[in-house]
């Protein structure tokens, strides 16, 4: 292990971060306020990664530009789902399994649509082969991607926290996430602050997609960083949003840094160990404080 | 009486899917042809490579049947995709030879894939001619039933290294690869191509999942050991993503690859970051038109697609006439017939003249050199044959 | 015994008897290929169909307990020799050592369960493609002998058939009895009132673990009849994807039922193999079907007669 090499992988493994950041909040949100664990939350990264292929390529938009429609577009597809595919299974009273595996259903047909109808193959949606070269920091290199993305997952993070606290629709969700009778009760619209918390965790997980598009590659592959994010949620403590922020950067550095000084190949193995290890071991994850879930 | 219904409903319903099922079990194709299965790539992220070469093979049946067939009758390719899916490259083969009773199969692309369907075709008696398939474990099971039509990317990498540093002075190479068959052999024929080229070395080696999406890691180690070269062992859409991190990070050095692995979107993908990589192929129509059989079917398919044809449509076509001609060799559509023939064979083809060995490799084949150009929409041959040469152990 | 039971075991044994005959009648044919791949799915199905719709464990990661099996066994046949009957208990012991690892997350809420098992399938996936020399990577082992019990090698797929037939006939029949015994009691109170049944005395952790045990038994099994009827085995095999299609299996075959882990089998098979033009897009159909089942049948093909016969009780009975 080259530990000369430790803050360069650190660095470049932050940039990965803030996309499992973005992903991780999604999944904890939609624990929080709906009681689910969503298998369709890591297709919203690849819907993302097609539309930003859109966004980018067919209408030739700039990156920040194409966040907007993108987000909305993913957000729209996770209502979507939520009204049609999840609600009325809610109302017949249909237990966890069903939403579940509901979920999972919903995930592959996203991903058989995709890959059906998806001409292009891998696409590159960054085709500027010839991006701003890196600048160095204490002579560390650090990409401007990386920078970008940090500063997008950032943007986001603390827009979602306003949003929660500042304004009634964000209370509405927290109201929700405590209590769904209790809630109602108190007037506030369920169905409504759900599908809510069904469109914020799309649009979050649209623009990861848009993100991983432009770093690396657009296409059906893509879910699977949004599949390796539910380990950061995990270690932020399932259901804990500012946690998740916190686990998507220590998921993507490890990562990285697994990657990069023990092994490639064995990358993402260890990265789906690790979510059976913090389950094991802390079921609030190994930051937010321990949530006694026992059977 | 309700519940004895509604238990005897739902059996219903199985017997009826059964039944279908049983019903379903018809042949898919007209009678009194030559039928031949083709198992290749239809769908999912490599469907390029299948697509093309699926359409090699069929213009090539279309050829064929154009100038009287094989043995009085017209051939016949019935397609199925395997997905670059092993497990589903055996339901294909079942499904052709147990339903359509081909009498030989071409393909399948990956050579895992080949390697699953021997037994069945051992089991039927009935021959394969691979399509790409370079890694070498496909004929090293010993199966008497498969041949190659493309030689193994084992030999595509020692010709690849020999020409870089004869042409481009390479002296360090890198070997970034794919860690399945396919990649083992890449690796195996560069590090046989540098121990055998003087004044070589390969500084920096590593192999990784074809899934991998981030290889900034990866490329700030191989710089660090300062190569003149990166070599690509894999496909896309790992090629094509490790190829464009590289250019972004502003790293200039020449980068080379296989045609075997670099499809035609790896062009589109990378668009003018492409320009001036090296690949070895499969075929390239321009050294294809040098040959008498070439130029014939060359000229016949710009007829019909106003084009020249790829490097994929040229080995699935080669690979259907390959079984055609042994077909008429043997004199008979019997599969054990047709299988002895091929080893007898001296195929006069499209891109070269082929002989195989007792264990279905070929005998030396041609291996062109081409440059991507034009902002990747365009391939053009460098040379034919960079190996004309081919080194002894071989 | 009552009449009930009586129609339903006749039923029941003249469907046994059908499917032994279509061995002779099929011979050679792709049919009889094609039945053979439905059994063995089927047989890991119905593991999977004892843990979620007996004892209500979501296990999302089914396929690596087959490759676990699978790889068990055939380490067994290729370095040792073994034959097949010694080989299923190599498979069962390896597929235990999975049930094992997984056990402490019995203890926890359904969905952290559901997320683990997915993560386990995860990763064994990433085991099996990686560790070369165990599983021969990405590549698979090949060469694996044939299927060899009590001194006949069995080859061609009329016997193939018949082994596969009957191994999954004896699975049927041990957890038929399994639920009738104290055990399936227990799991049953467990099913209807989860405090009620722990009031009683009943150990429910305890009763899930031997729930997840029993279950990974058939898919264990099923790998190594893969392996030795296909004479190939490789990581692809057991992916997402292949956990996938056996939940299909399950909740299209009706969780609640046994015989409905092979009836989802025969019909998600079936879509993956006969109609050329929709087989490329099977798995959209299974999370389409599962997706509107979840809604609208959850029940599947089990209470299909139920529905049909107008019984309210078809929709809430199956409890998911």
């Amino acid at each position: 292990m080259r530990v000369g090499d430790l803050p360069q992988q650190i660095v470049f493994g932050l940039g990965l971060g803030a996309i499992y950041a973005l992903v991780a909040i999604g999944y904890s949100l939609v624990y929080r306020t709906m009681g689910l664990l969503s298998f369709v939350q890591p297709q919203f990264v690849m819907l993302g990664s097609v539309f930003g292929y859109t966004g980018l390529v067919t209408l030739d938009l700039p990156l920040w530009l194409a966040a907007v429609p993108v987000g909305v577009a993913t957000a729209l597809v996770a209502v979507l789902i939520d009204q049609v595919g999840l609600r009325p299974i809610r109302r017949r009273g249909g237990a966890e399994i069903a939403m579940i595996l509901a979920t999972v259903a919903w995930g592959i047909v996203l991903v058989e649509i995709v890959r059906q109808s998806w001409a292009y193959g891998p696409s590159a949606l960054n085709l500027r082969s010839t991006a701003r070269p890196p600048f160095h920091l204490l002579g560390i290199e650090v990409r401007w991607d990386t920078v970008g993305s940090l500063a997008t997952a950032g943007v986001l993070a603390a827009g979602l926290a306003l949003f929660l606290r500042r304004t009634s629709s964000g209370r509405a969700l927290r109201a929700v996430g405590e209590s769904s009778r209790t809630a109602s009760l108190m007037g506030i619209h369920v169905e409504r602050t759900l599908a809510l918390a069904a469109a914020i965790s799309g649009f979050l997980g649209g623009v990861a997609g848009l993100l991983v598009g432009y770093l690396f590659s657009a296409g059906i592959s893509t879910g699977t960083i949004g599949v390796k994010a539910l380990a950061a949620a995990v270690i932020g403590g399932f259901g804990n949003v500012p946690g998740a922020v916190v686990g998507g950067l220590v998921l993507g550095i490890f990562d990285n840094v697994v990657a990069a000084d023990v092994s490639a190949t064995w990358r993402d193995a260890i990265v789906y160990g690790l979510i059976i290890v913090v389950l094991i071991v802390r079921v609030g994850g190994l930051v937010g404080r321990r949530v006694f879930s026992r059977v | 009486m309700r519940k004895r219904l509604s238990y005897l409903g739902s059996v219903a319903v199985v017997v009826a899917i059964a039944l279908v099922g049983a019903s379903a079990s018809q042949a898919r194709s007209a009678a009194d042809t030559i039928k031949i299965g083709s198992i290749t790539i239809l769908t999912g992220p490599s469907a390029t490579i299948g697509l093309e070469t699926a359409r090699g093979a069929q213009f090539m049946v279309d050829y064929l049947n154009a100038r009287g067939g094989v043995l009085g009758k017209k051939l016949e390719l019935i397609s199925a995709d395997d997905a670059n899916n092993p497990q589903l490259a055996v339901q294909a083969a079942a499904q052709l030879i147990q339903q359509d009773h081909v009498v030989a199969i071409t393909g399948p692309t990956n050579s895992v894939g080949g390697i699953a369907i021997q037994s069945l075709q051992a089991q039927a008696s009935v021959p394969a001619v691979a399509y790409q398939s370079g890694a070498e474990q496909l004929t090293a099971t010993g199966s008497p039933w498969v041949f190659r039509s493309n030689t193994t990317l084992n030999h595509h990498f020692d010709a690849l290294v020999e020409y870089l540093a004869k042409k481009k002075k390479v002296k360090r190479f890198a070997y970034i690869g794919w860690n399945l068959a396919a990649g083992q052999s890449s690796l195996a024929g560069v590090q046989y191509g540098v121990a055998h080229t003087k004044g070589t070395s390969l500084v920096y080696q590593t192999a990784l999942p074809l899934t991998t999406q981030d290889f900034s890691g990866t490329i700030s180690q191989a710089r660090a050991a300062n190569p003149d070269a990166v070599l690509i062992g894999a496909p896309m859409p790992f090629a094509g993503v490790l190829a464009k991190q590289i250019r972004q990070s502003g790293w200039k050095v020449t980068i080379g690859a296989t045609g075997d692995f670099v499809t035609t979107d790896f062009g589109q993908f990378l668009g003018a970051a492409a320009n001036g990589l090296i690949m070895t192929d499969t075929g390239h129509a321009a050294c294809a038109e040098k040959r008498k059989t070439g130029k014939a079917f060359v000229t016949a398919w710009q007829k019909k697609f106003h084009r020249l044809p790829g490097s994929n449509e040229l080995v699935g076509a080669d690979a259907v006439g390959v079984v055609a001609a042994a077909i008429k060799k043997a004199g008979s559509t019997d599969g054990a017939k047709i299988q002895a023939a091929i080893r007898k064979l001296n195929y006069n083809g499209i891109r070269f003249a082929a002989r195989w060995d007792a264990k279905g490799n070929l005998k030396h084949t041609p291996i062109p050199a081409v440059v991507w150009a034009a902002n990747g929409t365009k391939l053009n041959a460098l040379t034919c044959d960079i190996q004309p040469v081919v080194r002894a152990k071989k | 015994m009552s009449r009930r039971t009586v129609t339903r075991g006749a039923i029941g044994l003249a469907a046994l008897a059908g499917m032994y005959a279509l061995a002779p009648a099929y011979d050679g044919t792709f049919f009889l290929s094609f039945m053979v791949d439905v059994l063995i799915l089927g047989l890991a199905a119905l593991g999977l169909q004892h843990m979620v719709g007996d004892a209500g464990v979501l296990n999302l990661g089914q396929a690596a307990f087959f490759g676990l099996g699978a790889y068990g066994g055939v380490w067994t046949l290729q370095h040792w020799h073994w034959t097949t009957l010694p080989a299923f208990g190599a498979a069962i012991v390896v597929a235990l050592a999975g049930a094992v690892v997984m056990a402490p997350l019995l203890r926890l809420r359904g969905v952290y369960f559901a997320m683990a098992s997915f993560a386990f399938g995860a990763m064994m996936f990433e085991v099996f493609g990686q560790a070369v020399s165990l599983t021969g990577g990405e590549n698979g082992l090949f060469l694996i002998p044939p299927p060899k019990i009590f001194g006949h090698v069995l080859i061609g797929n009329r016997d193939s058939y018949l082994l596969v037939l009957s191994v999954g006939v004896v699975c049927y029949a041990a957890f038929a009895l399994l639920m009738r015994s104290g055990y399936g009691l227990s799991l049953h109170a467990v099913r209807q009132s989860e405090n009620g049944a722990r009031a009683s005395g009943v150990n429910v952790a305890r009763m899930r673990f031997i729930a997840l045990a029993l279950g990974v038994v058939p898919p264990a099994l099923a790998g190594v009849l893969y392996a030795q009827v296909h004479s190939i085995v490789q990581s692809t095999i057991f992916d997402f994807n292949q956990s996938v299609a056996l939940i299909t299996m399950v909740i299209v075959g009706g969780v609640a039922s046994r015989w409905g882990a092979f009836a989802g089998a025969l019909v998600a098979q079936y879509v993956a193999v006969y109609p050329q033009s929709i087989a490329q897009y099977r798995f959209l159909l299974y999370g389409g079907v599962v997706a509107l089942l979840m809604i609208v049948l959850p029940g599947g093909i089990a209470s299909v007669g139920r529905a049909l016969a107008g019984a309210r009780g078809a929709l809430v009975r199956t409890r998911i």
